[in-house]
Order: structure tokens, then C-alpha cells, then sequence
């Protein structure tokens, strides 16, 4: 009953979005100010219609209806509740739901919750429009093709059981938070449509959608980044990023979205850019569209998909390719309307943000090449090929470098035209700093000198430049309080690049400064590992909840035989569904991470393990924290007024 | 200082980004071409094997044949990859992946140097135990191992 009643709500949304767009349209053609409000109203309504939808399904988990196919086949009665309720998103089905009450509520916020200064009424009602058109062709493809209320008949009396590697509570929450900024990519998408479509030149683009790249970006960076801490801790395999086709289709709305906040800067102050904007602003929400759904249509083959159901993946294949052209004929018919004259030196801040475009769309193209080009050859030529870590890591590395050396000064240089020597002044101590540092590096370093003092160099550099410009904001004083908020704001984007700094170093220091040893160890036989010793004490099988566990216990002791952790890895077999996970032992500390695996048994008393010691590897979730925290600060500007004629309403 | 009239600054304008696209698309093609790993089934390898220079880095997938697993030292193993046609012997020093098992499809990654043993340095299985590599089902579609295929599907 409660399922039906879920299936019947995402069917009346569907009839609402329709009717939205319908009688909105009708209301702009004809001028009617209250046919206009039936689109923030329907918004609303939606809203509740699909969280209504997505509460019914969760309320199916909770109370295990196995006769509902979805919860039968991803749920399981001994499961904890969180797992049950997170089991609800981690299938094809019941995440398109998520995806979808997302959109509800992302629509009714544009709806009920943007100012007037911020997204002016004819603009909201236009942009509505465009996003109920997405959400009616959404709905219809999970109404149509991946129903999350199917039944079954004759009921079973038992669920299959979720895949316990996604029994995580990092993996609860890494979905939502990853569609919540893919969704919100949709926003900037619709009002960059409604923008060329209804020639609302007249109107600051950049100001309409500052806020909402600054989320998107916000969430898609925290989901990426919680994404690849599950994958690290969980999977067993000691890597943070494994250049597996699912990241990379979420790196690659990422990409565009962190081009995008850069560009809105200048859409926004110098009412230029515009055409470049709305071309990324679309390019967005077409890529996480890209990363929602042509992972999950198994064309590409890769750990994370979930389905390989041909007529689902041409029917989302030809949503979203009717989306993408028809919102690229828009933009190439109407690009010429937005003509920007502002004009501005190269060495400026408008100038470096051009460059720092240039670099992301580069990385763009290396993801897009290298994901999509194993897919190509094999049509075209039937050659089977992959290209996996190494083609990435050493495409990116000769422009990551520059672009890192370019990144701190783009905060000091100002807008329009910037002096060389004054920004040379500005950083020649910190030139200096860093040449030193980097020697001091190359002779002391014994082991890969040249990447490890290259790249602690650069996050210095581009941490110690962020700082002068820090400085410069902060003082004098009385300036900075005379406008705090508006200071803060710009100290956002400042503390971003810090965060980039630090992820760098993290990342360098990982790849070439870890240690890796697999060895074969009986009980009460020690091994070193990077100034401690780990100790093998015992083995022992136990059987916990829904599980069977053998675990190898350790004490990694200090170099005077001092106990300062007793660590347990272990492999799983799970109940339901046949699964064995590895878990991994631990011992964090700000310096790096012990990490322990435990492998096959060899002999008697015998197991392989894995010793990893990854050095400064926390640096990467804490540096990826601080950038969307820097990010989201850049919000706490106080609203100002610029647009030249919006309606009073 | 150098007076730069406002043509030539247009020139320059165009070139040099022009210049800089074109450099970073050398730099990432080549990159392409010197990291594309090739997937090959044992059947592929011996028909072309010499064609291969030597110390190309391949993927190839097949099925741990039964009872061919020899453990050289704790962390060394020998194994005999076959699609049912032909055969190659493996060897790898590592650690296995939970799910290795004898008669399932894995992928292994690596190079032959110079010897008719291939130096696997990756073994791929995957999370689920009715994994078949999607390239290695067509392969075995193509020669009509159908049968085989449904039992490699499960276990």
C-alpha cells in the first residue's frame, strides 16, 4: 500500500511538472502575472509529491517489505537501520529517486527562497520552466524503465541482502551529497537557457548564478573527496584515486563547475565573459548528467555500476542526448546576442582567470580522452584496449605543474591591468623562500628527490603566496572591518587555494614518499615498518552479527618495545549476500597512516599481509575540506543590487 | 622596451594561444599512445606473438584453470590462464585479489620480456563473484564457448 502510494506520487509529479510548464509558458506569452505563479507553486508542490515519493520508499526499507523488488533485492532483515536507510540510494532505482527528490526541493528553493536582486521574477519563472521540462523527462525514465516500486509475487520471505562493501557510513552519505551538486548544476544550466532563450541580456548573469556554482561546487567537491576516502579505507587497496571511469565522470562536471566559479567572477563584476559563462554554465549540468547516468547505462565497464540493462541505457542515452542538443542548437543559435566589449590586459586578474580556464578544460579533455577513447576504439576498430592510472598521472603532471605555479598570484594581481613589478615585489621573498627550500630538499631527500622537492616546493609556494594575500586583505584593520563580510567572502576563494596546497603536498608525499612491503608472517613475528614495529600476536575466527570474521590481531610498537596501538585487520564473509570484504587496520596520525591488510593463508599459521605506510595522506581529505569550505564561504557577501531593470514584483 | 603595434598584439593574441592548445595536445596524444594497455585473450597472444615488441605492457583475461595453481614461494604463484582454445602460464609475485579463485575469470596485467611466461604485476577479479570481464564474454562468444561462458558465470 505504501509503495503504491510512493509509484502514485511520482506519477501526479510528473502530471504537475507538465502542467507547470504548460500554464507558465502560456502565462509569459500572454503576460499574466498569476498563470506565471502556478510555477513556483507547482514547485512546491512537486516537492512534496517526490520527497513524499522517496519517504515511501525508505518507510519500505525500514519495515523490510520484501514484496517490493528493490527492497528485496538491496535489503535484508538483520541489517542495521542506517544500512537499511541508506540501502534505499545504493541501487539504480532508489538513487535516481534520490536524484529526484533532490531536483523537488532544489526547485522549490529556486521557487520560494532566491531575492529579487538575486534571480529577478521573469528569470525564476523562465528557469522554472526549463527545470520542470528536465524533472517531467526524468521522471518519466524512472516511471518507465527503473520503477523503485515494482512488486513481486508470491512474496519472499527473505531480501538478497546489500553488497556489504557499500555497508559504510561514508558510503551513506557520499550519494547524497555528490547528487546534491550534480543536481545543482542543473540550475545554472536552466538559467543560462532561459538567459538566451528570452535575450534577458540586460541582466548580470554572473550574479544570477554565483550562488548556485558556489553550491554545486561546494557539494560536488565534499562528495568527491568523501568518495575517495570510502574507496581508501574500505576498499583494502591503499589508494585514494584509482582513475576508474565512474570518478572521472565525477571529476568531469567538477572540472567545469571549478572553471565556471572562476569565470562568474568576471561575468559578475565586469559584465563580460558572458558567452564563455553560459557555454560553461550548460557544459556543467551536461557533464553531471554524463556522471549520473552514463555510468549507470553500462556502457562503460567499471566497479561501480550498477546496471547493465540495454533498454535502460538507450532510453537515458537518448534523454540525455536530446537535452544536450537541443540545449547546445540554443546556445549556438543564440550566442551571438552576447557580445561582451569590456577589454583588460593579459596580466590581470581577468587574464589569469582565462588561464586558469585554459587548464581546466585541458584537464577535461585528458579525462574525457582517456575514458572515452577505450570506448571509441573498440566501435570503430574492435580493438580491445584500457587506459588506466599511468596515462592519467603523466598527462596531467606538465600542466599541473604551472598551473600550480601560476595559481597563488592570480589572487594578487587586479582587475583589468596589474603591474609586473609590483607583483614581482610583492612575492620576490617568496621566490626566494621556496628556491631555498627546494635545494635544501634536493640534497637532503635520498629517495625520488626530484618529485618530492618539487612538489613540497609548489604546495609552499602556493600556500605562502595565498598567505601574502591574505595579508593584504586582512590589513589594515580598520578597512577589513569596515566591511567584514565582504572581506571574508574574498578571503574564501584565498583559503580554497590553501586547500589546494595542502591536497598537493598530500598527494606528493603519498605517491613518492610511502612505503609498501607484503610479507608472510606467523604469530608473534614482527616485521619493521617506517619507524615502528608491527607485531603479529594472533589469529582468531569470530562470528559477529551477519558475518563470519577472521581477524589477525598486531601491536606496533616504538622503537623502545613501548605498546602504542593494537591494531585487528580482517576479511569478512558476509551472510547475505556470499561476500568477502577485507578490512583494513589503522592507525592514523597527522604524520601519516599504519594501514594493514590481511591476505591469503600460506602455510599453517602462515598469512601474506600487506604493510603500507602512506605518508601525509590525510593532507588530501583535510586539503579537499578546507577548498569547499574556502568555497563556501565566498557566500557571505551581503546581497547588492546591480541589475538594470528587473520588475518589481 | 619593445613597442608592440596593436596588429601585431592581435597576431600575437591568436598564436600564441593557438601555439600553446597545440603543444599540450602533442604532449597528452603521446602520453595516449605510450600507455594504452591492449587486451588480448591467450588465443589472440599466441596468433600474434610475434608481432609484439617485446616489453609491451598487455592485459590479458582467461580463466584460472583448475588444479594449475603452484605457489613458488609465499608470495610468488604460477597459474595457467586458458579461454578453453589455448593456454599461457602466468606468473606473479604479490599479493591475490579475495576473490582469485581457480576456474574464475581474472584479468592479469603485464608484460612477457623475453620469455613465453607472462610477468602478470596486476591480477584483476572482481567484487562479484559472477564477474566475466565484458571484454572476455564477446571473446568467448566469438568462439563459441557459450557453455563454457555459463559456467565461468557460475563458478
Amino acid at each position: 500500500m505504501i509503495a503504491e502510494l510512493g509509484h502514485f506520487s511520482l506519477i501526479l509529479s510528473f502530471i504537475c511538472c507538465i502542467l507547470a510548464v504548460c500554464i507558465a509558458q502560456i502565462g509569459l506569452i500572454y503576460g499574466h502575472p498569476h498563470l506565471q505563479t502556478i510555477a513556483p507553486r507547482i514547485s512546491l508542490i512537486n516537492c512534496f509529491l517526490l520527497l513524499f515519493s522517496f519517504a515511501c520508499l525508505i518507510y519500505s526499507y525500514i519495515s523490510s517489505d520484501f514484496s517490493v523488488i528493490n527492497v528485496w533485492q538491496n535489503s535484508h532483515d538483520t541489517k542495521p537501520l542506517m544500512y537499511k536507510i541508506s540501502g534505499a540510494w545504493s541501487n539504480h532505482e532508489g538513487s535516481l529517486l534520490l536524484w529526484l527528490s533532490i531536483f523537488g526541493v532544489i526547485n522549490y528553493l529556486i521557487g520560494y527562497h532566491t531575492s529579487q536582486s538575486h534571480l529577478p521574477y521573469t528569470i525564476k519563472i523562465q528557469t522554472l520552466i526549463i527545470q520542470h521540462i528536465l524533472m517531467g523527462g526524468f521522471i518519466i525514465f524512472v516511471l518507465l524503465t527503473s520503477n523503485p516500486f515494482g512488486r513481486i509475487l508470491p512474496v519472499p520471505l527473505e531480501g538478497r541482502g546489500l553488497n556489504p562493501i557499500l555497508q559504510d557510513p561514508a558510503l551513506a552519505i557520499h550519494p547524497p551529497l555528490l547528487y546534491i551538486g550534480y543536481v545543482l548544476t542543473s540550475v545554472n544550466f536552466s538559467i543560462a537557457l532561459s538567459y538566451l532563450l528570452w535575450n534577458n541580456t540586460n541582466i548580470n548573469l554572473g550574479l544570477c548564478i554565483r550562488n548556485w556554482t558556489i553550491c554545486a561546487w561546494f557539494f560536488l567537491t565534499l562528495g568527491i573527496s568523501m568518495g575517495s576516502w570510502w574507496a581508501y579505507y574500505e576498499l583494502g587497496w591503499g589508494g585514494f584515486w584509482f582513475w576508474d571511469p565512474v570518478e572521472n565522470a565525477s571529476l568531469m562536471p567538477w572540472l567545469v563547475m571549478t572553471a565556471l566559479l572562476h569565470s562568474v567572477m568576471v561575468a559578475e563584476k565586469r559584465d563580460t565573459l558572458k558567452a564563455w559563462t553560459t557555454t560553461l554554465s550548460i557544459l556543467g549540468f551536461l557533464l553531471s548528467l554524463l556522471g549520473t547516468f552514463l555510468v549507470r547505462s553500462g556502457i562503460l565497464t567499471s566497479v561501480h555500476a550498477f546496471s547493465v540493462d540495454p533498454e535502460r541505457g538507450i532510453f537515458i542515452l537518448a534523454l540525455i542526448s536530446f537535452y544536450s542538443l537541443a540545449a547546445l542548437l540554443i546556445l549556438s543559435l543564440r550566442i551571438h546576442t552576447l557580445k561582451s566589449v569590456y577589454i583588460f590586459s593579459p596580466l590581470s586578474k581577468e587574464g589569469a582567470i582565462i588561464i586558469n580556464n585554459y587548464f581546466m578544460l585541458l584537464f577535461l579533455s585528458i579525462i574525457t580522452l582517456g575514458t572515452l577513447y577505450p570506448l571509441f576504439a573498440e566501435v570503430f576498430s574492435g580493438i580491445r584496449i584500457s587506459v588506466g592510472a599511468p596515462f592519467f598521472n603523466l598527462a596531467f603532471i606538465p600542466f599541473v605543474i604551472p598551473l600550480l605555479i601560476l595559481m597563488p598570484l592570480a589572487p594578487l594581481l587586479n582587475w583589468r591591468k596589474a603591474n609586473f613589478h609590483i607583483l614581482l615585489q610583492k612575492v620576490i621573498f617568496l621566490i626566494a623562500a621556496c628556491l631555498f627550500v627546494f635545494l635544501l630538499l634536493i640534497i637532503f631527500t635520498q629517495a625520488n628527490a626530484i618529485p618530492i622537492s618539487l612538489g613540497l616546493t609548489l604546495g609552499l609556494w602556493l600556500i605562502g603566496g595565498s598567505l601574502i594575500a591574505i595579508k593584504k586583505k586582512i590589513f589594515p584593520l580598520q578597512k577589513f572591518f569596515l566591511n567584514p563580510w565582504q572581506h571574508l567572502s574574498q578571503l574564501g576563494g584565498i583559503i580554497a587555494h590553501i586547500g589546494v596546497g595542502i591536497l598537493s603536498i598530500g598527494i606528493v608525499c603519498t605517491s613518492f614518499m610511502s612505503q609498501e612491503k607484503i610479507v608472510t608472517l606467523t604469530p608473534n613475528s614482527s616485521v619493521p615498518l617506517s619507524g615502528y614495529t608491527v607485531q603479529f600476536k594472533t589469529m582468531k575466527n569470530q562470528k559477529i552479527a551477519n558475518y563470519l570474521e577472521e581477524a589477525a590481531f598486531f601491536n606496533i610498537l616504538d622503537d623502545q618495545n613501548n605498546v602504542i596501538a593494537e591494531l585487528m585487520a580482517s576479511k569478512r564473509l558476509y551472510d547475505k549476500p556470499k561476500i568477502i570484504t577485507t578490512e583494513a587496520a589503522f592507525m592514523t596520525s597527522f604524520w601519516g597512516n599504519y594501514y594493514i591488510t590481511l591476505h591469503e593463508k600460506v602455510a599453517d599459521n602462515a598469512y601474506n599481509f600487506r604493510l603500507y605506510y602512506h605518508a601525509f595522506v590525510n593532507f588530501i581529505w583535510l586539503g579537499s575540506v578546507i577548498m569547499a569550505c574556502g568555497g563556501i564561504m565566498t557566500l557571505l557577501r551581503r546581497k547588492k543590487h546591480v541589475h538594470t531593470n528587473a520588475p518589481n514584483i | 622596451m619593445i613597442q608592440i603595434t596593436q596588429k601585431q598584439k592581435k597576431v600575437l593574441f591568436l598564436f600564441v594561444p593557438l601555439f600553446l592548445i597545440a603543444g599540450s595536445l602533442y604532449i597528452i596524444l603521446s602520453t595516449l599512445q605510450n600507455n594504452i594497455v591492449y587486451f588480448k585473450t591467450p588465443t589472440e597472444i599466441l596468433d600474434e606473438f610475434t608481432t609484439y615488441p617485446k616489453n609491451t605492457r598487455l592485459r590479458i583475461g582467461g580463466l584460472v584453470k583448475k588444479n594449475t595453481l603452484q605457489r613458488e614461494s609465499n608470495t610468488q604463484i604460477n597459474f595457467i590462464l586458458t579461454d578453453f582454445k589455448n593456454s599461457l602460464s602466468i606468473t606473479y609475485k604479490g599479493i591475490l585479489p579475495d576473490l582469485f579463485r581457480q576456474g574464475q575469470c581474472v584479468i592479469v596485467e603485464g608484460m612477457f620480456y623475453e620469455t613465453t611466461t607472462f610477468y602478470a604485476e596486476r591480477i584483476l577479479a572482481k567484487h562479484d563473484e559472477n564477474y566475466v570481464p565484458r571484454e572476455l564474454q564477446e571473446s568467448l562468444k566469438e568462439q563459441n564457448q557459450i557453455q563454457y561462458y555459463a559456467n565461468c558465470q557460475t563458478g
